[in-house]
Order: structure tokens, then sequence, then C-alpha cells
């Protein structure tokens, strides 16, 4: 517990700076629906013609986004881009950050195996990502609220949110296993962003190119979309059940290789 | 010299990845392009029978279809991203690796005054910048000229490729602002990523309805690729706008840490 | 002339004291200790003496000029030995000495293989590869290597074994024979007492004392050692001269100044077992000067 509790203070500030960024995009988006809701085009009737790849070049889905749901659903993508940042990166550096710090001796010398001292880490992680989620959850059920007569879309959004902590999750899995695999702090935060940037472009390429299809298994900002989960309502059980069992298998892999690693002082 | 020499040294090879990352990313893009080419004018066709102010909406008034540098402009949005990935890693690491590496009792206890390491290092990240930019324009001169069977506008090639150049300064001097302001600086990645990514969101949110207020919070608004393409230059309070940041950010870093104690070791 | 003179130097870090009205002058050509336990203030006089921290108030000048204003060019002859070093990690030896060299002119590049055979260092090995040991004796050539007319070393021994440390002390005893002027800084008396002419010692973030060491051992203290045979009176010792008093069963320690006859006045009319009459250590005035404070 000593060791969750001394994560939980020192990531404290850094979760508070993080949220408040989030808190900050969902307020200016929603402060653009209401002017965006007020030219009253229809778009869907406009888009039916649109040869698809087009579409997503412009950043235009398929989406009515004139009203609110769909208008926040392209939010998703935003969501997904920041919180993957926020959690690959912490996971890779709450792993390795002991040795950054050189206090890798004076923690691993006391009497606590490897894995007493990844699992409190990891569930400050968990923490901060559902923290993150759940302020994220607040502010947008809170300003649908305000542009769509007082209803919040509460369970759209929870089910939007149950999307974006599964995939939290599995950021967080995928930082600790590169901060566990990885020499140092810095080489494990420089391939995490690698990895997040080369995910995003990836799905920009998969949205672009309809041959590519097959490459969205590849990139996790593929596995939801936010028109599905605010629109229709529906989460994909599959996605879900993909990342969940890539989830554990990183974290599994993350506390074999950090249980046979040479600590350096 | 000598501290410009060795930031370099040492900066070499994270230089040659992100080169090679810049490039890939739009070669990634581009070779995509002889596929979608015969689906914009189609596109063309149908954008011209919007309404106005849906075009507007969109932020896609004016948008000069067909051709190679129509594509390309929307690869080079994602190359900005990534580019200001690389300028503002650089900035935050530049001023902040004596505290990180505690090198500080090394570096300081030299003959050399507090500003001509702060300029030898800001230097350094003119030099990096110069190179990526170089080594981008040239790459990208290349494969355009492969992919486009016709010639396209060399002067607005120019004009596009040059946000980039901004784009990075701008983040740069941001990120030597912010570790000339934070004491402590431990990771510079997640620091980094977290701004970025932050901006661009608000960008991205920005494109989805044109707003000048928000497009000034952004400094990849400053360069709107599409304004550009219409008027063949750059928008002159915005540019006026990066001047004064830019010289902001490196006035106060100056200040801030010629009169910044060294935390001892 | 002084190299070193320090005046009412104060900082603060934030509410924290860090040192508060430090003043003492070092001469030049001698090895000046400067003595304190552990967070009394003698790395924060050191860092503001290099301009590392700026100072809340007073001044220091080093070699007549204010260490602030003229930092660079007083720098150019310094050499600096911090307790714990750090450097560019992956970087080779030899080229964290080359880079070092390169900020100063005239510097004598043989001094590094000379240096290194001194000291047993391997100049082609990685920064991240060596000891704590090895990388603090890069530490000791890049502050020497320069030949700077002060030395300014915190503690920094730490790290190097007892035949280390010897190499050392010679090669800064050297230095000095050659004209350079040393400070000095260590919680380690024995070294201070080999080595230095004078010393100041800092407590709590202020100068208690600033003296020769000579004069601290020799002319002030006595150390009695007095065994007594069977009962005596404690109350015969409680007179104005004697501190650090201490008895075990019939043996009586202290320290004693003052004319010595007053000692051997008290004595009169009991049987002694054993008499002892020191010198002090270094140590036992140290500790002296601690607890008189407390």
């Amino acid at each position: 517990m000593n060791i969750f509790f001394r994560e939980l203070k020192g990531n404290f500030k850094s979760l508070l700076i993080w949220c408040l960024a989030q808190f900050f995009i969902i307020y200016a988006g929603m402060l653009k629906y209401q002017g965006f809701s007020s030219s009253g085009v229809d778009i869907n009737k406009l888009l039916e013609g649109f040869p698809k790849g087009l579409m997503a070049v412009f950043g235009v889905g398929s989406v009515d986004v004139s009203k609110v749901a769909g208008f926040y659903s392209v939010f998703f993508l935003y969501f997904m881009l920041l919180a993957g940042v926020h959690a690959i990166m912490f996971g890779a550096v709450v792993v390795s950050k002991e040795e950054r710090d050189h206090s890798a001796d004076f923690l691993f010398s006391k009497p606590v195996k490897r894995y007493q001292v990844i699992t409190p880490k990891l569930l400050v992680g968990v923490v901060n990502i559902l923290i993150f989620n759940l302020v994220t959850f607040a502010a947008s059920v809170f300003f649908i609220a305000l542009y769509n007569n007082g209803d919040g879309l509460v369970d759209k959004v929870a089910l939007t949110m149950v999307a974006l902590f599964v995939l939290q999750l599995f950021f967080l899995a995928l930082g600790a296993m590169l901060g566990a695999v990885l020499k140092t702090t810095k080489l494990a935060t420089s391939v995490s962003a690698f990895f997040v940037l080369g995910a995003f472009f990836l799905s920009v390429t998969v949205d672009l190119y309809n041959n590519l299809e097959f490459l969205k298994y590849l990139t996790p900002f593929k596995y939801f979309e936010g028109k599905v989960l605010m629109l229709d309502g529906t989460i994909s059980l599959s996605s879900v059940g993909i990342l969940l069992v890539l989830t554990f298998i990183l974290t599994s892999l993350s506390y074999i290789v950090f249980n046979q690693r040479d600590l350096t002082t | 010299m000598n501290i410009l020499i060795q930031e370099l040294k040492m900066e070499w090879k994270s230089l040659v990845v992100w080169c090679l990352s810049l490039i890939g990313v739009l070669l990634l893009f581009m070779l995509l392009y002889p596929s979608i080419a015969n689906q914009i004018s189609d596109f063309q066709k149908i954008f011209n029978s919007f309404p106005v102010e849906f075009q507007r909406a969109l932020g896609l008034t004016n948008i000069e279809f067909g051709g190679v540098l129509s594509f390309y402009t929307f690869a080079l949005t994602y190359i900005l991203l990534a580019g200001a990935v690389q300028a503002m890693n650089l900035g935050v690491s530049v001023l902040s690796a004596e505290v990180r590496d505690k090198t500080g009792d090394f570096l300081f206890v030299k003959p050399v005054s507090r500003i001509r390491v702060v300029s030898m290092k800001m230097l350094a990240v003119l030099v990096q910048i110069l190179i990526t930019n170089a080594v981008f324009f040239l790459a990208s001169w290349l494969i355009l000229n492969l992919l486009s069977p016709t010639s396209f506008n060399i002067e607005l090639f120019v004009l596009l490729t040059g946000t980039l150049f901004f784009i990075q300064i701008f983040f740069a001097s941001f990120g030597f602002f912010i570790s000339a302001f934070l004491t402590r600086i431990k990771t510079v990645l997640p620091i980094s990523m977290g701004v970025v990514f932050l901006f661009y969101i608000l960008f991205l949110l920005n494109q989805t309805l044109k707003d000048v207020k928000l497009s000034y919070i952004s400094p990849f608004g400053y360069f709107d690729l599409s304004q550009i393409s219409k008027n063949m230059s750059y928008d002159s309070p915005y540019i006026l706008l990066w001047g004064i940041f830019v010289a902001l950010f490196v006035y106060l870093t100056c200040k801030l840490f010629i009169k910044k104690d060294l935390p001892s070791i | 002339m002084n190299v070193i003179e320090i005046n009412q130097l104060t900082k603060y870090y934030g509410k924290h004291r860090g040192i508060e009205n430090v003043s003492f002058c070092v001469e030049e050509g001698e090895i000046f200790g400067f003595i304190g336990p552990n967070g009394a203030g003698k790395s924060t006089t050191i860092r503001t003496l290099l301009s590392l921290i700026y100072p809340t108030s007073g001044t220091a000048t080093i070699f007549g000029k204010d260490c602030i204003k003229f930092g660079r060019e007083i720098r150019k002859d310094i050499g600096y030995l911090p307790s714990e070093v750090f450097y560019y990690e992956h970087m080779k030896v030899i080229d964290v000495l080359k880079y070092s060299a390169s900020f100063y002119d005239h510097v004598d590049m043989t001094r590094i293989d000379t240096l290194a055979e001194t000291l047993d260092l391997d100049l082609h090995k990685r920064i991240d590869d060596l000891s704590s040991g090895n990388k603090k004796k890069v530490g000791i050539i890049q502050g020497l290597l320069h030949e700077p007319k002060l030395i300014i070393l915190d503690e920094p021994t730490s790290g190097l074994d007892p035949l280390m440390q010897q190499k050392f002390f010679e090669l800064i005893k050297d230095e000095n024979k050659k004209g350079a002027t040393v400070l000095f800084s260590s919680h380690i008396l024995t070294e201070v007492q080999n080595l230095c002419t004078r010393v100041a010692i800092i407590k709590d973030g202020s100068i208690i004392k600033v003296e020769n060491i000579h004069d601290l051992r020799e002319n002030n203290y006595k150390k009695f050692t007095i065994e007594f045979q069977g009962a005596f009176d404690m109350s015969r010792f409680k007179f104005a001269g004697i501190t650090n008093l201490t008895q075990e069963e019939t043996t009586v320690h202290f320290l004693f100044r003052g004319n010595i006859n007053k000692v051997i006045n008290s004595l009169q009319g009991q049987v002694l077992h054993n008499l002892l009459v020191e010198e002090p250590s270094l140590e036992e005035i140290f500790m002296h000067y601690y607890q008189k404070e407390d």
C-alpha cells in the first residue's frame, strides 16, 4: 500500500493537468456545436454522393454532425488520442522510473518481491485512467445537457466511456510492457510515442483507402467507432474481447520480463 | 562552438530517426494518391454544389481540388503533427538535459556564461530543425515529382512545405519556455506529446467549424493550409503573432534560465 | 592576498535556510578545510561560489572579482570536484575529458594520460559502464586537467578506496605546491587534519569558527584521561576550562583549555592509577563545538 500511495501522490499534479486539458477540449468542442447546429443544413443528404475515401480526407464522416450525438461522436477520436497518449506514457514511465531516478537500489533492496512493486504501480495507473475517464464522462454529460435541452445522453455517453476505458487499459498495458522490456525510460517513452503516432496515422490511412481495410485490426484507434457508440448505442463486443485479451497478455509479459530484468543503478 | 557540436553529436541519431519517420509518413499517404487521384474530380463537382455556408462550416471554402498538391496538403497536416512533437521534444529536452542527467555540476562550472550555454543550445535546436526541413523538403519534392504525371505549382509547394519550419520553430521555442519554467523535468516525451496533441485536437475541433477566436489558440491554425493555397501567401496577422510568441518565449527563457538556481544532485 | 572572500553570504531556498551570514577568507596558496555535518551548508556555500545558485544576500569574491558578475571569467581558473559525479552517460571517458578541456584555453592534453595512469583509469570505457569510484576518477581528472589556480573539492573522497584516496591527496598536494589554492569541504576530519592549514567549521548554516588547524589542536585543548585508584570525587572537576567530561567507573575523560596547573592542583591528595595528557584529535574538538551549541 505504501508504494500505491506514494505513486498516487506523485502523479496527482500531472493527472490534474491532463484532466483539465480534457475538460477544456470538451468545453471548446461543445461551444462550437452551438454555432454549428444553428446553420441548419441537412448534411446527410449532401454526403450521400460522396466517395468514401474522400470524406475521410476532409474529416467528414457519414455522421449527422448537426445533431448533438453526431457532433459528440466526432470527439471520440480526440478522446482516444489524448487518453491513449496519457495511458501509454503513464505505463512506460511508471514501470521504468525507479532506474531513471536512481532509486531502484533503494526500492528493490526492501523486503518486497518485484511483483509487489509492479502491482501497486499498475493499480495507480488504473486509478489514474479511471479518473481521467470519469472526468471525461462528467464533462461530456454536463456540456451535452447544456446544448440538448437538459438531456445529457447519459447511457450513450457511458457506453462510449466503457469503450474508451478498454482502450486506456490496453494502452496502459502496452506502455508498461515497453517500460519493462526497454532499457531506459527515455527509450520506452520514445517507442511509446512511435506506437501512438503510428497507430493514429495508420487509422487515417485505413479511412482513406478501402483496400487497406484489413489493416484496421492493427490500429487500436479503429476498434471502436464514435458513431456506432453514440448513435446506435451498441459496442463491439469482439473489439472489447480482443483488447482485453491483449491487455492481459501485455500485462503478463510486463510481469515476466520485469521479474528477470537486471536493474541498473 | 564546443557546446553546439556536443549537442549535435548527442542528438544526431534521433535526428536521423525523426527525418526518416517524417518521410515515411509522407510516403505512406502519398503512395495512396494515384488510386485516389481519379476520384478527386468527382469530389470537386459535388462539392461545388454545396451551399456556401456548409463549405465554410467545413473550413473548405475555395480549396483547389485536383493536382497532387491538394493531396499533399492533406498529408502535410499529419507531417506537421509529427514535426511538432519532434520540435517540442527538442525544445523541452535541450535545456532540461543538465537537470535530468545531473550534469549541471559539470557544464555550469566551466568558464562559460549561462547566456552562452542557452544560446548555443538553442542554436543546436535550430540547426536540427533546419536539417529536418531541408531533408524533408528534398524528399517531398522528389516524391511529388515521381507521383505526379503533370507539373505542379512550385511556389505553392514551397509555401506549404515551409509551414513545417514555422510550426517547428514555434513548438521548439514553447518547449524552451516550458523547460525554463518547470524546475525539475524528469521525462520529456509525456510533456511534449501531451502539449502537442492538445493543440492539435483544438486545431481539429476548429477545422470542423471555422472560428477565428479558437484559431488564435492553436499554432496549427496559424498556418491554414487551405488559406495558403488560396492566397498563395501566409496570413500576415498570424505570422506576426507567430513572431511575437517565438520572440517572447525565447526572451523569457533566457531571462528565467539565467536567474535559475541549479538543483544539486 | 585572499583568493576567496566571502562576506555575509546568505541563501534561502524559499523558506528553508541554506546558509546565513557566512563570512570567511581563503588565502592564496593554502589548503583550506571546510568542515561540518551533513546539511550544514557546505555545498550551498560552494555552489554559490560557482554561481550555480544565486545568493539571497551577501557577496563573495574569487581572485578579487565578484563571483556572480564575473562568474565566467573566474571559472577559467577553477577546478571543481563534486561529491557525486554525473557525466553524459553515452560518452566515452576520453570524450568527456576532451569536451571538458574544450572549455579552457591552452590545456596540456598530455596530462590526461599521466593523470589517468596515476589513477589507473581506462579512458576508452563508456561512462555508464564505470563504477562510481571510477566515475570519481573522471571527475578528478576533469577538475585538475586545466591546472586551475583554485581547486574546490566538495566531499571528494566518497567512493574512492583508501589507496586511491592516498593518491588523490598526493595529487592535491602536488597541485598545491605548484601554487594552487584549495578549498576542501569534508565531514571526514582526519582528511582535513592531514591536509589543511586552516579550517572553517560550519553548523546549521552558520560559521562557528575559523581557525588554524595547529591552534585548534595544540594550543587550545589537552585531552586528559585519569584513572583513579578506588573512589574519587567528581565535583573536583567542575571548574572553568573543562568540557566533554565523562566518567567510566574509575576513569575520567575531559578536554581542558587554560592553565594546566589548575588540573594538577585539583588532583592533590588523590591516588592515581594512570594519567594520560594528549593532543585531542580534530574529531573530539569538532564534537566539542557541536555539543556546545546544543
